[in-house]
């Protein structure tokens, strides 16, 4: 489910493993004048109606929820052919999995999309996402 | 058959609802990352030479 306010989008999805977890990929504008999007993976706290960045579902699912976010990253990136995508995960540790992730995926999957680390002194990672161009000069 | 029915419509209410109520926060998530947002920014710009 896609939800657009003003420069943010986000998008909803329910997380079935041990249990139902309602979890928001939002993507908020870093840059009023420009394409480039954070994206921040959060859980819905149904007590407090409030998105959380903290709760640790450990619902069962990781692939499943790997798999939407890269759903999200595919639609956003075809809505918005020009926009930047920059993410980290919560820890050093989500960020090493994200990354083994990605790069089991890279090879067959991720044909068209751009993915780039850029690594921090304290063990984590920045993750940028872009479309790949088609460079129409080559045959 | 009937119940996979009913927990889609149920997941459905629910996304509607969480989403009506959590539709313009902003992101916690973001606020932490405040110190990362220029190498960010930088990132993000060197990608227009790779991509």
């Amino acid at each position: 489910m896609h939800y657009q306010g003003g420069l943010t989008h986000q998008y909803w999805f329910v997380s079935v493993g041990k249990c139902s977890v309602i979890k928001c990929v939002q993507l908020e504008c870093m840059n009023s004048n420009s394409m480039f999007f954070h994206l921040s993976l959060l859980d819905y706290n149904p007590k407090n109606g409030s998105l959380s960045d903290q709760l640790v579902s450990n619902n069962g699912d990781t692939e499943l929820v790997m798999n939407t976010v890269i759903y999200c990253f595919r639609d956003f990136l075809s809505l918005f052919p020009n926009a930047r995508i920059t993410f980290t995960g919560n820890s050093p540790a989500r960020d090493r999995l994200f990354k083994m992730w990605i790069s089991k995926l890279n090879q067959e999957v991720l044909t068209d999309l751009l993915i780039v680390l850029d690594h921090l002194d304290d063990g984590g990672i920045i993750f940028y996402v872009s479309k790949k161009r088609v460079n129409l000069n080559h045959p | 058959m009937k119940s996979k029915e009913k927990n889609k419509t149920d997941f459905s209410a629910a996304l509607q609802a969480a989403m009506e109520k959590a539709k313009d926060q902003p992101s916690p998530k973001l606020k932490k990352v405040e110190h990362l947002i220029p190498r960010m920014m930088d990132g993000l710009m060197a990608l227009d030479q790779l991509s």
